[in-house]
């Protein structure tokens, strides 16, 4: 998997959570190609906030403005469907997210001794973010990754089973940049992207994309 | 991901996991990836979906619908849509993680079939948000796929052609219901859709007829496209065929998948098997299990012997559903472990109904406060009491008050547990706390 | 249910005879197909409870209270009866054990969150959980655990506040958002238990409708700032009225608590507002007791003094004796009467005309169109309007000017009940659903319509918007051959979409629909309250009391004695005769020019040039305040009578407060003038008034006060087609207790609904005395017709003259437009929707703004007719270039009394620049710097 265009770079090289702003005009072109994949604009309206969470770490009141425009809702709807989802965030949260499975698969296996460690080393409850806006914590519910139980997820990247040891190496490793190939910043779900639209279906259409910076092979 | 298919003589949907590269176009051409379409696109519609039908598919969703009765049922009309499953949320269920994961060809292959079979030319593969990875390569397949011409126009030279979209969810288990699935997928909270129209196949996306089937039934149609229905039918037994993955965790050894043969295989096996589970930590004795991911009622140790069969579970009063089994060993706190599945029911109610809505949060404040020490023997009562009012009887198959089914599967472990083993409830309460609190290796506080 | 509308529907489904049967608890009953079980179990007396059901909005089965068992294959199941629908043989237990058991559960769940606050919940006592709980729910509670809690109460929005902790996810206010208002501006945020409505983090809930929320919020979750703890249910008092704000007439109960008006409530019913209201009606009465006029007033030596009654009377007498004197009738001129009742302006009207023999007479302030032409044209309902084949809008923006209209237009236009052809200069609130959109310059109008009609124009190549008027052309069924079927199931809402133009582009493109579409309907959107009954009542220019023309005005010459010999004239002709000095008394019934007309320039000249202004007035607005004499009125909610909708629906108006001490009733005063120039009408009472409305005004004949009180609920159409009226119980919906659980309770507790006894009676009951039936034999009373609208008044040079003016490439050509939050009296004295005002905005097209190097925001000078008023500019992509937009009477709130005109600058009143007399208004810009920046 390779992904070699400047967008992908930038989103990847985002050290900190925005403060606020809406969509760089490349987001704004991916948000308008996220559309044309659906019949129904609408249907943009979740990955679209995935989108704006890549750029900024959170859902901004700029780009639920923006998304509210480009799908045709308002932004109290655009907000009030983005907070049925746990992975959307209206606030600012932490460079990473931290989420820690206490479900009963992973508490079998002792996710609250874990999490209890977590929020030792973090100094922070789950709910809570840091101050310097490190890490946000989270109880989170099955992650689907039981035999690793009891497992966690930072930036929705899988780490597991984990005890208070290898915790600590964790954060270690993602101080250190160790781990930078495997946890992107919070809100990047895919560094890989779609280069196929509704009219570039095909064996022939997909040669020509290659020539465009997302080509990849 | 631990898991094991060599149980098998040839294991079907998990036949690359071996591999390293699993998930690239390379090793999947490299293991007879695509020939399942081709073949398909070969032969026509009817063909397809007869062999589907031979195969008695039943859907790994969940539900168990044969996945071919589910495609006669596609109300015909100028415009319908094939989603496919990926929510993959209920608790200790990690299949489709898995084969989104490792073998995301393989699911875009049998996607591809399906599309071809139902006449479909939009088809959406709806993944669980949280599985970034997954949905890194399912999209780096997709695109791989469209270079291959797997995808996309006229198909390997045919006249069929159909455009696939990766679409992220974004953390919310009820999306897993296909109606909320299809709900969020357009754009919207998730909500059920209330009945009727009761199948999305007469009404679904964007109000057209929709199929909407699990990331497993689909990773299974290569292999039954190629091999033949019967040869499907072969494993297992009755309408239980062929192989399905079961995800075992909890108090096991070797927790993992474990793509097994159905029926013939019983859950003792599963658990015990020193190639399967293992046997249980420590070996302690096992109190309970989950057959079928945390909405099925519990099972026993008197169920042990029972073969991986869906119409043995379903007769004994619970579910294969998901295909997960989770172990509880003699040393399990049943108040802690039916609380902490009420809390995720509370937590995941999608909050439109009141009897799961509210009732989801009253069971967990009861639940809690009693595995904290302040429980009332008459507290048993009531929270049967509470159960009957989201599933009138409390009954298997349950009867609801609400619009989708999770309200019915809030009460399943507490009425498991309250009617099984009344007594440690019992003695939790008069002790204040659980009466195996030594035992534990583990100490945490619930919260 | 009130009208022939509902009972053709009735007749017809019986003809078709879709009912299907099924049986609930064992009663066999008829329900009509496709209906919802709630609705067919209600109709035969079977309450089944419910919390999210309501009658006007989709269902969606989510509060889950209406849970019934009902037979399917696999036997009998629980199912909601609010969204499943009646089918054959369907076989319902309502109450059986597990229906009951279901609802019981439902209702202890929905209570183990709900905080106890009833006492000061202003919900209390008018609660649709409070009331199921005392029927269907256990005893106390089992609930020991801690309840859910949220941060006390929250403001949505400037005029509603939330309760979170109250709400019980019913999605009705998110839904009336949605759905019928069109404008989610809240919805449901989280998930699950902690699922609340809420707005945008961005943008407040400030809907034109948000009462409406509150209002079926079916528990104390929403409530209204102006009724917060002002009072409890069983203190209050009812009545049910006519909002007479604007001319769609909406009914609703007026309560009182202690002789104060505390609220207003829509009343449900099913072919006018189904129980919806605008804020600016709903908290209207706020006004009732700020900036009131208590006692009669007279200048003296320059200020406005208190005097009596007799002296007030005596000084008017006088006046109007001296004008007579000078000139007869044309030296006195009356304007107004939209805010009066039928009684009171027919009154006027035979003072006006019958008495001082003035044809100086008019109730619109130049803001609609000719009055004549408006009452010819064949008119539509609301119910048929909204359901009409097509709608063609040629009007301004509904939302602002008719807002219940609007959203009845909107909710059908959005299921698709009909479709909307929209020809209005700017984009509208309904722009975006309609199927063609056209935008005429100022003064273009007429051409287009000619160009629609004008088939032959097709290959000319003539057109401006070929390929939209063809659409338009198919939409309308144009052919070459016209035949009398043409415009059937066509409804034109008509009105004036431009103040700084001159009417006759609509006069004259009306007419030209009419002659073409033979079949069609008209809904005219004249907006001011009452302005329909003061027309039919005759306060219009050449017009007489039942839409006759002065022509065939024998019947009135003979009966009044006397009828004016000149011809009449609209306001602004009015006006420039008083502005010339031709005028000696100019009567303002409630009418208040100084803000309320579009040339401010020529009112003031009128002002200082006729020597006595007599003003009957509720409010001390500009115009009292510069009058000689000003007479207190009472205003809405202290006024019996009757009123007419812009339908023609004839409706009672239920007094529910006395009005101040020495207020008096215009119609009272009509009578106390007529006597003092010794012309006794022999009417002492209201009553008296209204049955010879019935008996003299044949469109009015047996229309009453007291045969509409009898009939009661929501009034009658005019002209009555009597034999067909077949009435049912008319108001049987307002008592659904939980679509307006504040009026039934309020009902339950004592005080019954004044005006709406339910008995059925024919409106030929022998009541009616032979005189209206003579006259209409005569034929000297036949209702106005197209072709005895006298061509219009202004310009009657005909219509070469009418070819869309030039403009300079300096100029921008103004289009001026009502909003509903102007700085008209309702605001300035309702606290809480003062702020609402705004200041004056001017929409500028993009390439506009950036010419002039502007954004949204700046601020800049705009000018014309030697007057600069400032605005802030807006930046509207819909917008041609060459055009700005103005709203009318825009000034800040407080700004309004200090509009100084003589220094050339004065706040943002767009009034300044309009010449009346032109037919096209251009203004220019002046960019200005920011004084906050300069001063900073
Ligand atoms: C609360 C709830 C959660 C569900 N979650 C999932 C899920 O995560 N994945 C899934 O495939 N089916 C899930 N289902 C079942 C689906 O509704 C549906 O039956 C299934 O996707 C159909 O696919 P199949 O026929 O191939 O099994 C869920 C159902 C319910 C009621
Ligand atoms: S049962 Fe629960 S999850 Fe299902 S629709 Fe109702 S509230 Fe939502
Ligand atoms: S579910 Fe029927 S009234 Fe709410």
């Amino acid at each position: 998997m390779k992904q070699n265009n400047d967008y992908m770079e930038k989103m990847l090289a985002r050290k900190t959570p925005s403060t606020g702003g809406g969509f760089s005009a490349e987001g704004m072109k991916r948000a308008e190609a996220l559309m044309a994949l659906y019949p129904v604009k609408r249907s943009a309206l979740i990955p679209m906030c995935h989108l704006a969470q890549g750029e900024h770490g959170w859902l901004t009141e700029e780009c639920i403005e923006e998304i509210a425009a480009l799908v045709g809702v308002s932004p109290a709807e655009v907000s009030g469907t983005a907070s049925f989802y746990d992975m959307l965030h209206l606030e600012p949260v932490g460079q990473y997210v931290i989420s820690v499975c206490t479900n009963i698969a992973c508490m079998l296996a002792g996710a609250y001794e874990l999490l209890e460690a977590v929020e030792e080393r973090l100094g922070i409850a789950s709910g809570q973010t840091d101050k310097d806006m490190r890490f946000t914590l989270e109880e989170a519910e099955c992650l689907g990754a039981c035999d690793t139980a009891p497992c966690l997820q930072v930036n929705s990247r899988f780490f597991g089973p984990m005890n208070s040891e290898s915790f600590d190496k964790l954060i270690t490793d993602l101080a250190s940049g160790a781990l930078a190939g495997v946890v992107p910043p919070h809100g990047v779900l895919s560094r890989v992207e779609r280069v196929f639209s509704l009219t570039t279906k095909g064996a022939t259409d997909a040669a020509q994309m290659d020539t465009t910076d997302a080509g990849q092979k | 991901m631990r898991g094991k298919n060599n149980m098998l003589n040839e294991p079907i949907v998990t036949k690359r996991m071996g591999f390293e590269d699993s998930y690239t176009l390379e090793r999947y051409l490299a293991t007879g990836g695509y020939e399942g379409l081709r073949k398909a696109l070969s032969m026509t519609r009817e063909q397809v979906k007869e062999e589907v039908n031979k195969a008695s598919l039943l859907g790994r969703g969940g539900a168990g619908f044969p996945a071919g009765r589910k495609w006669s049922m596609l109300r015909q009309a100028p415009t319908s849509y094939l989603v496919i499953n990926g929510d993959e949320s209920e608790p200790a269920t990690f299949k489709d993680h898995l084969l989104v994961e490792r073998d995301p060809h393989q699911l875009i292959e049998g996607t591809m079939i399906a599309a071809y079979a139902l006449g479909v030319s939009q088809a959406f593969i709806f993944t669980r948000g949280e599985f970034a990875l997954g949905i890194e390569r399912l999209t780096a397949a997709c695109n791989e796929a469209y270079e291959y011409n797997a995808v996309g126009k006229n198909i390997f030279g045919s006249d069929f052609s159909v455009d696939l979209v990766i679409h992220p969810g974004a953390g919310a288990y009820i999306c897993g219901e296909e109606t909320s699935l299809i709900e969020s997928l357009e754009g919207n909270r998730g909500f059920p859709r209330i009945k009727p129209p009761f199948f999305p196949a007469v009404t679904g996306l964007y109000g057209e007829p929709t199929v909407v089937n699990n990331v497993e039934t689909m990773s299974n149609l290569p292999w039954i496209v190629l091999n033949g229905g019967d040869a499907f039918a072969a494993l297992g037994q009755g309408s239980s065929a062929g192989t399905r993955l079961f995800a075992l965790s909890g108090r096991v050894n070797r927790p993992g998948w474990y793509e097994l043969e159905m029926s013939k295989t019983t859950f003792r096996d599963l658990i015990y098997d020193k190639d399967l589970g293992g046997g249980i930590i420590g070996d302690k004795k096992i109190k309970a299990f989950i057959p079928g991911g945390v909405s099925a009622p519990w099972f026993f140790e008197e169920h042990l012997d029972m073969g991986l069969d869906q119409d043995a579970v379903a007769k004994a009063g619970s579910m294969l559903g998901s295909g997960s089994v989770v172990v509880m060993d003699e040393t399990t706190c049943v108040v802690r472990a039916s609380w902490r599945i009420t809390r995720f029911f509370h937590r995941e109610s999608c909050g439109q109904c009141t009897p799961c809505r509210e009732g989801s949060g009253w069971l967990e404040k009861i639940m809690r406060r009693i595995e904290e020490g302040s429980g009332r023997p008459e507290d048993l009562d009531l929270l049967m009491d509470v159960c009957d009012s989201i599933a009138p009887g409390v009954t298997w198959p349950p009867q609801q008050t609400t619009i989708c089914v999770l309200g019915p599967s809030i009460p399943s472990s507490i009425a498991s547990a309250i009617r099984h083993l009344r007594d440690e409830f019992l003695e939790h309460i008069k002790l204040g706390h659980c009466p195996y609190e030594k035992d534990h290796i583990l100490t945490g506080a619930a919260r | 249910m009130t009208d022939t509308v509902h009972t053709q529907n009735q007749a017809e489904e019986e003809e078709r005879d879709n009912t299907v049967n099924i049986v609930i608890d064992g009663v066999a009953i008829k329900a009509n197909e496709g209906e919802l079980l709630i609705e067919a179990a209600e109709r035969n007396g079977i309450f089944i409870p419910r919390f999210c059901y309501h009658p006007h909005m989709e269902p969606v089965g989510m509060c889950r209270m209406c849970l019934v068992e009902v037979s399917g294959p696999r036997g009998f199941a629980l199912q909601p009866a609010c969204y499943l629908k009646v089918q054959e043989n369907m076989e319902v237990m309502a109450s059986s054990d597990k229906a009951k058991r279901a609802q019981e559960g439902v209702l202890e769940l929905l209570l183990i969150n709900h905080p106890l606050d009833c006492p000061v919940c202003d919900k209390g006592g008018e609660c649709p959980l409070q009331d199921q709980t005392m029927s269907y729910g256990p005893g106390e509670s089992r609930f020991i655990e801690e309840k859910r809690h949220f941060d006390k109460p929250i403001e949505l929005g400037p005029l509603t506040y939330l309760d979170r902790e109250r709400c019980i996810q019913c999605a009705r206010c998110t839904r009336f958002a949605a759905e019928v208002a069109g404008e989610p501006q809240i919805d449901f945020a989280g998930r699950g238990d902690m699922t609340m409505v809420a707005t945008s983090p961005t943008r407040p809930f400030d809907s034109y409708f948000s009462g409406n929320t509150v209002q079926i919020c079916p528990v104390g979750a929403l409530t209204a700032k102006a009724y917060r703890f002002k009072s409890r249910p069983w203190d209050l008092e009812q009545a049910e009225t006519t909002c007479t704000l604007c001319s769609v007439g909406c009914r609703e109960v007026a309560q009182s608590s202690a002789g104060e008006l505390v609220r207003y409530l829509g009343v449900d019913n099913l072919t006018l507002n189904q129980s919806w209201l605008c804020d600016k009606g709903r908290y209207s009465f706020e006004a009732v007791k700020n900036g009131r006029v208590l006692t009669p007033l007279a200048r003296h030596e320059g200020v406005l003094e208190e005097v009596r009654w007799a002296d007030a009377l005596a000084d008017i007498t006088a006046g109007i004796r001296a004008g007579l004197a000078k000139g007869g009738g044309d030296q006195i001129a009356v304007l107004g009467g939209a805010k009066f009742t039928n009684e009171d302006n027919y009154m006027w009207a035979r003072l006006a005309k019958g008495v001082f023999g003035s044809e100086l007479v008019d109730a619109q302030l130049g803001d609609g169109f000719n009055a004549e032409l408006a009452l010819a044209l064949p008119r539509a309902g609301i119910e048929e309007t909204v359901n009409a084949r097509t709608v063609v809008l040629i009007a301004g923006d509904l939302k602002e000017e008719l807002p219940v209209l609007y959203l009845r237009l909107y909710q059908n236009l959005a299921k698709g009940k009909t479709k909307l052809i929209e020809i209005s200069p700017t984009h509208t609130s309904l722009s975006d659903l309609a199927k063609i959109k056209l935008s005429p310059r100022p003064g273009e109008l007429f051409s287009i319509t000619e160009d629609i009609f004008d088939v032959t124009k097709n290959s000319v190549g003539s057109l401006k918007d070929e390929s939209v008027i063809s659409s338009i052309r198919q939409f309308l069924d144009v052919r070459e051959e016209t035949s009398a079927d043409d415009g059937e199931g066509i409804v034109f809402v008509v009105g004036n979409a431009n103040l700084a133009e001159a009417p006759i582009y609509l006069e004259e493109s009306l007419k030209l629909i009419a002659a073409k579409l033979p079949k069609a309907k008209f809904l005219p959107a004249l907006r001011r309250g009452n302005i329909f009954g003061a027309l039919d009542m005759g306060l219009g220019p050449n017009l007489l009391p039942g839409r006759i023309n002065k022509d065939r005005g024998d019947f009135f010459r003979r009966t009044w004695g006397t009828l004016p010999a000149s011809p009449g004239i609209g306001t602004p002709e009015i006006l420039a005769k008083c502005a010339a000095g031709e005028v000696s008394v100019l009567v303002l019934l409630g009418a208040d020019p100084l803000s309320d007309f579009v040339d401010q320039a020529l009112v003031q000249k009128a002002f200082e040039n006729t020597p006595f202004i007599i003003s009957l007035a509720s409010h001390m607005d500009p115009s009292a305040t510069s009058a000689d004499v000003v007479l207190p009125v009472p205003y809405m909610g202290e006024t019996a009578g009757t009123v007419t909708n812009l339908e023609g629906r004839v409706s009672v108006l239920g007094q529910k407060v006395t009005p101040p001490a020495l207020a008096r009733q215009p119609w009272l005063i009509a009578a106390d003038i007529a006597r003092l120039l010794e012309e006794d009408f022999g009417l002492y009472t209201l009553e008296e008034v209204s049955q010879e409305i019935a008996d003299t005004v044949s469109l009015y004949r047996g229309v009453s006060l007291a045969s509409l009180k009898r009939f009661g609920g929501d009034g009658v159409f005019v002209p009555v087609k009597a034999a067909k009226v077949k009435i049912a119980s008319s108001t049987k919906s307002i008592f659904d207790p939980i679509a307006v659980p504040g009026i039934a309770s309020v009902e339950e507790q004592g005080a019954p609904i004044k005006t709406g006894s339910a008995k059925p009676i024919a409106l030929q009951d022998g009541n009616t005395k032979d005189s209206s039936a003579e006259a209409l034999a005569k034929g000297d009373a036949r209702l106005i017709s197209l072709a005895d609208v006298t061509s219009a008044t202004r310009h009657a040079g005909g219509l070469d003259v009418i070819a869309e003016p030039k403009s300079d490439k300096y100029s921008l050509r103004l289009i001026l437009q009502r909003d509903l939050y102007d700085a008209g009296s309702t605001l300035v004295n309702c606290p809480t929707l003062a702020s609402l005002g705004g200041v004056q905005e001017i929409l500028l097209a993009p390439s506009a703004a950036s010419g002039f190097g502007l954004q949204n925001g700046s601020p800049v000078n705009v000018t014309g007719r030697g007057q600069m008023i400032e605005a802030q500019v807006k930046i509207d992509k819909s917008l041609s270039p060459g055009l700005a937009v103005l709203k009318v009477n825009k000034s800040k709130a407080n700004d309004i009394f200090s509009a100084d005109v003589s220094d050339g600058i004065a706040s943002g009143r767009a009034e300044l620049l309009v010449d009346a007399s032109a037919l096209v208004t251009d203004i220019r810009l002046e960019t200005k710097h920011d004084k906050k920046k300069e001063l900073g």
